[in-house]
């Protein structure tokens, strides 16, 4: 397979917008493009969870090429719920490394705050598997029974959970793209509202608008894919062998070092799926940065902070830059493609391989891609 | 109270509610009936639960014996990693509560191999044997 660069990448401010989910998405696009200096790609494919129900669009990708103005060029969506954004990279990566194109336009987002809180979580839960969800269990419900198992298993108090936030926040006011700039105390997250017991409000990422967006080359450009792996679960939790760590993530990790011919060390800055608070620290395990049960206490020592030895989600994280489902995945890359470039200003850490980490659904579909500054 | 309806497959896995193909190795699977006593590996209570559940909602993943995983809903007051439950039907949906001391001896003789059967027939034969009336097969199948 041919190597594959990022040539340009792009990302709307995460938040609250008023604008429509084709115009952010057209916002992230246009700036990848200008910052790649390219206008011209063989096709564009779209990550976006569920624009059917959030904006009530479908056949989204044609929709967004002719928003674009490029109706002309082949256009395809690809969705794996939550994960979505970091699947359209993989498969525009893997139509740009078998040589089929050369160059090819990845855009990712959704919209979300424009409808009510039960309505957005009545969305999310169609990830959930059907019998699960029949007994009420939702998104944060099924995040908060693995908590709960990790914190027995491993010793684990509200305090490193409430850590996660912590940091998450500080690395958000440094980012002037997130949807949270501002720092939240350990207080405000230990005594925040409880949402599902022992996940607190301010464990969870907020719901939001916004959109990313990538322009993959096979023409040689500074920072390439190293590597890119899928890892998959029963979406059932009952079915799973284990609650404290994703297979789906120790399986898409394994097969992204394999290609990269890297191992977790030679890691130097991460985005990783937060999108519950002790999410982080069971994923820093998962990829294999920490053994397990010792995520948190790299975190307590302040080694995934900004100025630690592996920093972890400098962008803010899905808790502060925000989680717009499907645009994450490629947010995430983008944060990434910026820190190995040194243009990830105020926030910038020394970096030549980067990683990020996705996850679809309730762990049952997740991603991982390795990038490297060539 | 009835047994759970699951599935088993040969390569170990066990499915409650049954399944048609295997989760874990995709074979088509066969029914068969779980006991309803297990223990809690995991738990929530829900403060904001989705339309038509009342809040708070307490969530429990149940691993039964014959290590099939499985969700039900139950009292706020004996959630604990580890307790062990006992499952109880109600209206289709599967409600855990802590074991009562007659649960607890039931489930005490079956894990020494014995059957409920036995433990029944010697309190049976025990409380006739106090009026004083041991009827025909009381004693024997205590001793069986
Ligand atoms: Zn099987």
């Amino acid at each position: 397979m041919a190597e594959v660069y990022i040539a340009g990448v792009g990302m709307t401010k995460f938040g609250r917008s008023e604008r429509s989910l084709l115009n952010l998405m057209a916002e992230a696009a246009r700036t990848a493009l200008t910052h790649a200096g390219i206008y011209e790609f063989d096709a564009i494919y779209l990550g976006a969870m569920n624009p059917e129900e959030f904006v009530g669009d479908g056949c989204f990708a044609a929709l967004f090429a002719d928003y674009l103005g490029y109706a002309y060029v082949p256009s395809l969506r690809v969705e794996t719920g939550t994960s979505s954004g970091a699947a359209a990279f993989f498969a525009a990566w893997t139509a740009v490394a078998s040589g089929h194109y050369r160059r090819v336009l990845v855009v990712a987002g959704e919209k979300m705050t424009h409808l009510s809180t039960p309505r957005v979580a009545e969305i999310l839960s169609r990830m959930i598997d059907p019998y699960e969800r029949s007994y009420g269990a939702t998104m944060p419900a099924l995040a908060a029974m693995v908590t709960r198992a990790y914190m027995e298993e491993h010793g684990v108090g509200p305090k490193e959970l409430a850590l996660v936030a912590v940091k998450n926040h500080h690395n958000g006011t440094l980012n002037p793209y997130a949807h949270f700039q501002q720092e939240v105390s350990l207080e405000e997250v230990m005594e925040s509202r409880m949402i599902a017991d022992p996940l607190r409000l301010y464990h969870c990422c907020p719901i939001s608008d916004g959109a990313a967006a990538a322009l993959l080359t096979a023409e040689e450009q500074p920072v390439k894919v190293a590597g890119m792996g899928h890892g998959t679960d029963h979406p059932a939790l009952r079915h799973r062998d284990s609650l404290t760590s994703f297979r789906a993530t120790v399986a898409a990790a394994q097969r992204a070092y394999k290609m990269a011919d890297k191992r977790p060390g030679d890691i130097q800055v991460a985005e990783v799926h937060d999108a519950f608070a002790p999410f982080e620290i069971i994923s820093t395990e998962d990829l294999g940065f920490f053994p397990p049960g010792k995520g948190a206490r790299a975190l307590v020592k302040g080694r995934t902070a900004l100025d630690g030895d592996l920093p972890i989600n400098p962008s803010g994280g899905l808790k502060a830059r925000g989680h717009p489902v499907g645009a994450t995945g490629l947010a995430q890359i983008v944060e990434i493609v910026w820190q190995l470039k040194g243009e990830a200003e105020k926030r910038q850490v020394e970096a030549r391989v980067g990683l990020s980490h996705s996850i679809g659904g309730l762990a049952s579909n997740n991603w991982v891609t390795i990038l490297e500054r060539v | 109270m009835d047994p759970i309806p699951a599935s088993k497959c040969h390569c170990g896995k066990i499915s409650a509610p049954p399944a048609p193909f295997c989760p874990s190795c995709g074979k088509p699977m066969e029914e068969c009936l779980l006991p309803t006593y297990g223990r809690i590996l995991s738990y929530t209570v829900l403060y904001s639960p989705p339309e038509g559940f009342s809040s708070p909602l307490s969530i429990a993943l149940v691993e039964l014996e014959g290590r099939a995983k499985f969700l039900c809903h139950g009292e706020e007051k004996g959630l604990k990693i580890g307790r062990r439950v006992a499952i109880e039907r109600l209206d289709e949906i599967y409600y855990f509560s802590t074991l009562s001391l007659r649960e607890r001896a039931e489930l005490f003789w079956r894990r020494r191999g014995e059957t409920q059967q036995k433990l029944k027939a010697i309190i049976r034969s025990l409380s006739r044997r106090v009026r004083g009336s041991p009827p025909p097969g009381g004693i024997r199948a205590a001793s069986q």
